[in-house]
């Protein structure tokens, strides 16, 4: 199986340009940098997915079709299920806790979307693989 | 769908690397199409069969295209 590195490049720009965006920046250039971030991770992601022969682009559509919603209803369903959990609900208010400036509520949304992002991309991955084995 | 890629491919002594080469598309897209897991489109399967410089049918069998 050959592994596409291409990904990589949105990934790194997505997970080093978090970070980037917090304390110390002004809240204009917060906003022009996290739309300029996303926008630039879904093009990466977007040019990865259509590139590539016939076969390729196969298994990179059978993965988001699978793996996506797969990712986005565990990510749902685990959100919910953190609302009653107290152990798990107090770990993401202890790091609420630590927002700095962008405030509580922003941290624990920031953290929703990382943790969504992060079982998509790998409900996507697992799909991807998946698809690749099925067809040795 | 079946094909005779596998028996053409090694008549000639070439890997599936090789042949990927030829055929511009990847390793693992040879391997899918040689065992039948994937159908190639028109255009893909009309190139397999250029480079081995045979006809379609000659390059996959249509027998069983008719089974669902």
């Amino acid at each position: 199986m050959t592994f596409d590195l291409r990904w990589l490049s949105p990934t790194a720009a997505f997970l080093v340009g978090i970070p980037l965006l917090g304390e110390g920046v002004v809240p204009p250039a917060r906003l022009a940098g996290a739309v300029l971030l996303v926008g630039f991770t879904l093009w990466g992601y977007l040019r990865c997915r259509k590139q590539g022969d016939e076969v390729v682009r196969a298994a990179n559509t059978a993965a988001v079709a699978l793996g996506a919603p797969f990712g986005l209803g565990l990510a749902i369903g685990t959100i919910f299920a953190v609302r009653f959990l107290p152990g798990a609900r107090g770990l993401v208010e202890q790091a609420a806790g630590h927002a700095g400036s962008i405030g509580p509520v922003a941290a624990a949304f920031g953290l929703g979307v990382l943790f969504t992002a992060s079982l998509i991309v790998t409900a996507t991955s697992c799909a991807w693989a998946a698809w690749w084995l099925s067809k040795r | 769908m079946k094909n005779n890629i596998r028996e053409l491919r090694t008549e000639r002594g070439w890997s599936q690397a090789e042949l990927a080469l030829r055929v511009r598309v990847s390793r693992n897209s040879i391997n899918a199409v040689e065992n039948g897991k994937f159908d190639p489109s028109l255009p893909l399967a009309f190139r397999i069969a250029q480079v081995f410089e045979s006809s379609i049918e000659s390059v996959f069998d249509a027998a069983d295209i008719w089974q669902d």
